[in-house]
């Protein structure tokens, strides 16, 4: 594929991998938006973003280095990469950088998952919900900071292990999901270990193609006992259930047309999502005129499990 | 004391865990952060843990063996006393071997494609030559379990489960992850459809269990 013509696509700020992972002997080769790009670090000091194509390539200027991790712009920034004020607090927070995952599925399906709370009791059975518990209790969408910011609010949830810090008992958790671009997710979960502090989970979308995406995330939380594997195989543990059921998720492109799908009451956030990403302007990754009728067989939604990774 | 040297999303340490699971073994954990740490290519894991820089690896006293071949041969023989999950019988102890030799070769190409996708090492290259191979070996595996001229095979060997299942199930459970869909492959899909009935069998991410409502309705 080439580069996305799509300018909200282009306009926006996106990961592109963890700082640490990028040193001067390894520059990290990539895909944004369609585009092949090299990120590397630049000898004044921070990092370097060149474009590779046929012609040589093209130095892109818009790089910064923020939270950990790389952010890169390839068109005009529409605005700053979001704000993250817990990252300023001084906090007693542990960070970790939770690798970074490659899914063969619009980076907004991914994100679209991430907040969606029904699917907890039958695909992260034992972990964040079970089968005895899958109801999903009312929650609130709002929309913040002038209506750029989408929000999931006062969701909970029972869930038998709701992170590595505890011991498995059913608790119900408390928390709000932040949506402050279409392709960046931060959870905002009361801890369990720090009573009245919230943990974090943030999911940073690199799209690559339209149906293939680099999932790049962190954790900012609060678990004074927990070795960083131990927390890091109870993240892949999670991840790897979502994964299996992203990749076999169709269309690929998130629809978001109201014609597509039939929705229920729990899936309000969702219904909100593919409104503001529809109105947002947004090409990359959206499918307008999905109706829902035109079904394939079984065989080619299987067999299209690979065209997004493919060169 | 039997300790584990495990990592999460490695299907080849999950062959060892269903294996202590089916066999009711008790058994410490030792995790390793191979992904994104890459901790089993550090000198210090070489050191101390196994030269071959890979999973599984099995401590029992003084013992240590890697790798699934190595751990399930081990864990059937000393701790299987009635020799079902490792038959005595020379010809079926051969196929049962065979098929492990399998899932450690023709099969590799789907676990180090799983795991290249989970990462994005294949993004720019593609998947290559791997790809074919990969669904070359679970055409091979179909057909076995489709059986000649009459019904399936209900295992891959004789008539119960034996390692040979457990070290082929391991890695084909989780082909989706490489981009191989076990939709395309019918009689596996009924042969793993058996296996998760079996007692004692667990999950690993990307593997989903039987759902009991749906098999004993209340």
């Amino acid at each position: 594929m080439t580069r996305t013509t799509d300018p909200v696509a282009l306009n926006d700020w996106y990961v592109v991998g963890y700082a640490p992972d990028i040193t001067a002997d390894a520059p990290r080769r990539t895909r944004l938006l369609g585009q092949d790009i090299e990120v590397s670090r630049a000898p004044q000091g921070g990092f370097a973003c060149r474009e590779i194509g046929e012609d040589g390539g093209r130095t892109v200027p818009h790089v910064e280095e923020r939270y950990g991790f790389v952010w890169v712009c390839l068109g005009t920034p529409a605005q700053d990469i979001i704000a993250i004020p817990e990252f300023s607090e001084g906090s007693d927070r542990r960070f970790l950088h939770r690798g970074r995952i490659a899914v063969p599925i619009s980076g907004l399906r991914v994100i679209e998952n991430f907040f969606d709370l029904s699917h907890f009791s039958f695909v992260h059975t034992g972990t964040l919900g079970g089968y005895g518990n899958a109801e999903v209790a009312r929650y609130d969408v709002e929309f913040r900071e002038d209506g750029t910011e989408l929000w999931a609010v006062g969701c909970s949830f029972v869930q038998p292990k709701a992170s590595a810090a505890v011991a498995t008992q059913d608790t119900v958790v408390y928390y709000d999901y932040r949506i402050p671009r279409p392709f960046i997710s931060i959870i905002y979960k009361d801890s369990l270990v720090e009573r009245g502090r919230k943990d974090l989970i943030g999911l940073f979308i690199q799209p690559v193609e339209e149906t293939s995406c680099v999932v790049h995330s962190f954790a900012f939380i609060f678990d004074r006992t927990n070795t960083d594997t131990d927390i890091l195989h109870f993240y892949h543990e999670i991840f790897a259930q979502d994964r299996m059921i992203l990749i076999h998720q169709h269309p690929q492109a998130l629809p978001v047309s109201p014609l597509g799908e039939v929705p229920t009451i729990s899936d309000a956030s969702s219904v909100a999502y593919r409104r503001w990403v529809d109105q947002s302007g947004l090409e990359f990754s959206v499918l307008r005129n999905w109706t829902g009728d035109q079904m394939t067989r079984l065989g080619q939604v299987a067999g299209s499990g690979d065209a997004g990774v493919a060169a | 004391m039997i300790e584990l040297y495990d990592y999460i999303l490695s299907d080849d340490a999950y062959k060892a865990r269903l294996l202590l699971s089916f066999l009711g073994l008790e058994y410490t954990a030792r995790k390793v952060d191979m992904h994104p740490g890459r901790e089993h290519l550090t000198a210090a894991f070489r050191a101390s843990v196994t030269p071959q820089s890979r999973l599984p690896v099995l401590r029992d006293g003084e013992l240590r063996l890697t790798g699934p071949l190595a751990v399930l041969s081990y864990l059937a023989m000393r701790y299987d006393p009635a020799r079902t999950w490792l038959p005595d019988d020379a010809v079926e102890q051969a196929k049962v071997l065979d098929w492990m030799a399998f899932a450690e070769r023709e099969m590799a190409p789907i676990g180090a494609l799983r795991l290249a996708r989970f990462s994005d090492d294949t993004l720019l290259a593609g998947p290559g030559a791997v790809l074919p191979a990969a669904r070359n070996a679970m055409a091979i595996l179909d057909d076995h379990l489709a059986g000649e001229g009459g019904g399936e095979r209900a295992w891959l060997v004789g008539e119960r489960p034996t390692v040979a299942d457990v070290a082929v199930f391991g890695t084909a459970a989780v082909a989706p992850d490489a981009g191989v869909m076990i939709e395309d492959y019918p009689a596996v899909w009924r042969w793993m459809g058996r296996f998760r009935h079996l007692p004692g069998f667990i999950v690993m991410p990307g593997v989903f269990p039987v759902i009991p409502e749906l098999v004993e309705p209340a």
